[in-house]
């Protein structure tokens, strides 16, 4: 991987975001959705990418860590009357709580038990989401959530404003966690990734640096869901299974290269776009999915993001390993 | 590397095709048909899309749609949903940015309310529901629906209970299942009201295999009825699991069951007796020898090679009621023909297969966009449902 | 309620035992290869869709599943010859995410040939025995003595033959194995056509008993890896223990608390053990690999 300086990588991101958001004033409201749904999975896998690619830890409570942000935001915003620029940091730290107590509880294995573990919490909490329906609506989903208020001064649809925010979010989840990787914690999180073992031994402290990995991810996945509850107005148990949710999320960061930051963007904009491409070939796009999802990790098992780096490395004057 | 280029670029030309602007054919109605065609609930949305196509196709071939002095030809814009809300929102906006302006659907009662909030605040698109069965969808301004609601097959439940007299129910009530749920309580407080004990209220979820922690329990409580609402592969294996724990009394079903994929799952005698409280089906009406339902029967299997699903019926019929509307409003703008939805009669369809019962005033929706259709109380005999004309023996 | 004890005890080793079956191919696959293979779940399905597909067209029930097994195991290499081959010396995670493609693939496959619809393999036995305090079917005891079966099937090839040798020796050490001149093409094929093939019999047998359609091998296989886990990782006795116990603890959330949380009180148990023992009941206290 090529380690740019902090502030060349943070340019870059928001070059990136400028182009992204000038691109969607032009596009019409079908493509306005598919980017935002697209910027919100693409927040959630940055988030995600810091547990996973920097500590190595796989989560798969993350889809209800995601939904308690949205049925939070519902309840707050529509219930208790609640600005959504109120309720949006308070879902953070409410998801960042939960996060923190999964993550205490949870440390305590490793591996596949650590996977399956946060697997039997992914699922509680999607129950939960059914079994409560004072709260959350039940099965039939929470509806009539308020969308977020547009400043008069900003005059675009509400689509396109919706995009925007979704795009804002991405950029300054991007930028939160490229200062935590880059931050002393996110270091000692790559030395739990590489050797727990000898992370331990090395007087390193194992416990606060995966723990703070953990509610960082959490946090975010928070403010994820957050948004979404608030611009799609209704929110229902089946967008936070562990099924779809957790593992997307997991083929999100996978596909687009783990511990990179900026692939997970990738496989998001990808996993997001292609389903929507695939709608050409009707009863078949499913089929062409798994197909084609099959081939990029056959090529490509380490990600788009290694993909990329090796040819911008052979384009870029050959063989200069960082 | 050389294949991700080249699927990327897929993606991206179909992406940049799909975007161009839609070049509006001349004496055309786009009507979007919004269904899961893949997924787990394709066994449904697929001839609920099919009944839409060929609808359509008998109405083109027939001289279209007469608006005022123009004609038009119907053309269908078919977007799948999986059944999911999150796709079905990208198939609306997707259709919406298309232009069309017509939308039947969706199946799914998880997706229904999901479009709900982007369509009422459309003035360019009106909806009519097809298969959704969950309470408070429609608003009779632009989002109508000719598929039943949960209450009116809960009316053949309470009839049923009424002629009947059973003294005690138990229930097994299918939690993933929106409509069944949000009605579950007043249905159990009629059947309270009507005398019957309601002894149990047990859940299961859909693809669930084993209910015998459950049924051991409403078993050992001795109801005389064990109702079960849901879907049918779950249904057959209940009334199995049921009769093996020794339950001995009445069973009897609130779900759309195919006599051919009941078969699929538990022999005929054991479903022999077996009530079921829904709104009669194409099979149904074929059945009974209605005429338009046998012509659609013969198209439909003409066309597909195979017999019509539970819902094809209603997906063809709300073409023809889109039509009807078209013609009745004069125009094919959208403030117009959603007046002249309202102000539909019964009469004014007369190429409908189903047997609505018509409002009051004769008109086919009442204010809130909602079709009356009511759930009839069929016998499981021999190798299928019979309607059942005297409920009390 | 308590008249009722034994008979949802019943249900739960019933039900355990559905778990189980389909835990063991995991387990196996799992302990040996270290790859997480969810496609699992599509061995288990279209075991059952050829073994219904050979009795509608007249053929004998187990005749049926044994040819289903036969096709399964065959497709159990290719498989792995063409999902997770390619690609053996990337991170698990790469493997799982082809495992998920994988599963997407068959069930589509299966949705093109069978469509959607729900259906039940007829059964052999329709029996249901009595006794004054519990009924059990037939087919339940036939699940309960397969898994017993599989277990001691899988014990004896791999502790009284070469080939079980080759293939313990893999799953302590792999780099160690090869050096010992161990065919590794080999170990993978053997241990993917038994995984296959233990796929395939719970699909017959289950397939029996409960609706089959494509995508019914996805909550299975999620409850399998709950039971390889609890159990412990590679442990083929923990795979059957945790079976049950995952079978009677949600029978019994089910029966004595409520159906709805029935989901909820299982993996509330999960979570619960793994707090006490990390490694599962009958893992070894893990070595990171």
């Amino acid at each position: 991987m090529i380690a740019m300086p902090l502030h060349k990588s943070v340019a870059i991101a928001a070059i990136a975001f400028a182009l992204a958001a000038a691109g969607t004033l032009t596009l019409n409201d079908y493509f306005v959705y598919v980017v935002t749904i697209g910027a919100i999975f693409a927040t959630l896998a940055v988030a995600f990418d810091v547990l996973l690619g920097f500590t190595g830890y796989l989560s798969l409570a993350h889809g209800a860590l995601y939904g308690l942000g949205a049925y939070a935001c519902a309840l707050l915003t529509s219930r208790y009357g609640l600005s959504f620029w109120v309720a949006l940091p308070l879902c953070g730290a409410l998801t960042g709580a939960a996060g923190a107590l999964i993550a205490l509880l949870a440390f305590r294995t490793r591996g596949l038990y650590f996977a399956v573990l946060t697997l039997g919490i992914g699922l509680i909490g999607h129950q939960l989401f059914l079994v409560l329906p004072n709260l959350t609506g039940g099965v039939g989903g929470f509806v009539g959530i308020p969308g977020p208020e547009q400043p008069g001064w900003l005059a675009v649809h509400a689509t396109t404003y919706y995009a925007l925010l979704a795009l804002t979010l991405l950029l300054v989840t991007f930028v939160c966690a490229l200062l935590f990787v880059r931050s002393r914690l996110g270091a000692e999180c790559l030395a739990v990734r590489e050797d727990l073992t000898l992370a331990q031994a090395l007087g390193i402290r194992v416990a606060s640096a995966r723990l703070a990995a953990f509610t960082f991810s959490a946090v975010f996945a928070g403010l994820a869901g957050a948004l979404f509850a608030s611009i799609s107005s209704f929110i229902a148990p089946e967008s936070f299974t562990v099924l779809g949710t957790g593992f997307q999320l997991v083929a999100l960061v996978v596909v687009g290269g783990m511990g990179t930051l900026w692939g997970p963007i990738l496989g998001a904009a990808l996993l997001t776009a292609l389903p929507e491409g695939l709608r050409v070939a009707a009863t078949l796009s499913l089929l062409a999915y798994g197909v084609l999802l099959l081939i990029f990790i056959i090529f490509a098992p380490q990600g788009i993001a290694s993909l990329i780096s090796r040819a911008a490395r052979r384009i870029g004057g050959g063989g200069r390993e960082p | 590397m050389k294949t991700f280029i080249t699927t990327l670029s897929l993606c991206l030309a179909t992406g940049l095709f799909g975007a161009g602007p839609s070049i509006a054919q001349a004496q055309e109605i786009a009507i979007g048909d919004l269904h899961p065609i893949t997924g787990p609930a394709t066994f449904y949305g697929l001839p609920e899309s099919r009944g839409i196509h060929l609808a359509a196709e008998q109405i083109n071939a027939a001289g279209g749609v007469k608006v005022g002095a123009t004609t038009y030809k119907i053309r269908i814009v078919t977007e799948d949903d999986q059944a999911s809300p999150t796709v079905g929102v990208a198939a609306l906006r997707k259709l919406m940015a298309a232009d069309v302006r017509y939308i039947i659907g969706p199946l799914a009662s998880g997706v229904a309310p999901a479009l709900k909030p982007i369509i009422e605040r459309s003035d360019k698109v009106t909806q009519l529901i097809d298969g959704s069965i969950a309470d408070d969808l429609t608003n009779g301004k632009n989002i109508f629906r000719n598929q039943a609601t949960v209450s009116g097959y809960n009316i053949a439940v309470v009839e049923l209970f009424k002629a009947r007299k059973f003294g005690s129910v138990a229930v097994m009530t299918d939690r993933f299942h929106a409509g069944f749920m949000g009605s579950q309580s007043k249905l159990m407080a009629d059947l309270k009201g009507l005398g019957a004990n309601v002894l149990g209220e047990e859940y299961y979820k859909l693809n669930d295999t084993d209910f015998s922690a459950a049924l051991t329990n409403l078993k050992g409580k001795n109801p005389a009825v064990l109702l079960i609402r849901g879907y049918p592969a779950e249904g057959a294996l209940i009334t199995k699991q049921a009769r093996q724990l020794g339950f001995t009394g009445q069973v009897v079903w609130e779900m759309v069951s195919p006599p051919s994929t009941v078969l699929k799952n538990i022999s005929a005698s054991e479903m022999e007796g077996v009530f079921n409280c829904i709104p009669p089906t194409t099979e149904d009406y074929v059945k009974l020898g209605d005429a338009k339902a046998k012509a659609l029967d013969a198209a439909y299997r003409g066309k597909f090679g195979e017999g019509p699903g539970e819902l094809t019926g209603l997906s063809f019929d709300a073409v023809h009621i889109l039509k009807a509307a078209f013609e009745k409003a004069g125009s094919i703008e959208n403030a117009a023909v959603n007046k002249a939805m309202g102000e539909l009669k019964l009469a004014d369809v007369p190429a409908l297969t189903t047997k609505y019962t018509a409002q009051p005033d004769g008109r086919l929706f009442d204010d809130k966009g909602q079709v009356d259709l009511r759930g009839v109380v069929s016998v499981w005999k021999g190798q299928g449902w019979e309607p059942m004309t005297n409920l009390s023996q | 309620m308590l008249e009722l004890l034994p008979q949802q005890l019943v249900n739960g080793l019933a039900l355990g035992s559905t778990y189980a079956l389909v835990a063991l191919g995991l387990t196996l696959i799992f302990g040996v290869l270290l790859i997480p293979n969810f496609a699992h779940g599509e061995f288990y399905m279209l075991g059952a869709f050829i073994t219904y597909a050979l009795v509608a067209a007249g053929l004998n029930f187990w005749l049926a599943m044994l040819v289903s097994v036969v096709c399964i195991m065959a497709m159990g290499g290719l498989v792995d010859r063409l999902v997770f081959r390619p690609i053996e010396t990337a991170p698990a995670l790469s493997l799982m995410i082809s495992a998920l493609a994988a599963s997407i693939i068959l069930q589509q496959v299966a949705t093109m040939i069978w469509g959607t619809e729900p259906r039940t393999i007829p059964a052999p036995l329709t029996g249901v025995i009595r006794t004054p305090f519990f009924a059990v079917t037939q087919l339940q005891l036939v699940v309960m003595a397969s898994v017993a079966a599989a277990f001691g099937a899988v014990w004896l090839v791999l502790n009284r033959s070469r080939l079980g040798l080759a293939i313990r020796a893999t799953a302590q050490n792999r780099d160690a194995a090869m050096l010992m001149g161990i065919s590794m093409p080999q170990v993978r094929f053997a241990t993917f056509a038994m995984g296959a093939a233990l796929g395939a019999i719970a699909g017959a047998l289950l397939g029996a008993t409960f609706p089959i359609y494509p995508s019914m091998g996805v909550n299975p296989v999620l409850k399998a890896f709950v039971v390889l886990v609890l159990g412990g990782i590679g442990s083929l006795w923990g795979a059957i223990f945790g079976g049950l116990v995952l079978g009677v603890a949600e029978v019994l959330v089910a029966g004595y608390i409520a159906s709805e949380l029935q989901d909820i009180g299982a993996f509330a148990i999960l979570v619960l053990v793994l707090l006490v023992r990390p490694q599962g009941l009958f893992g070894r206290a893990q070595v990171e690999r």
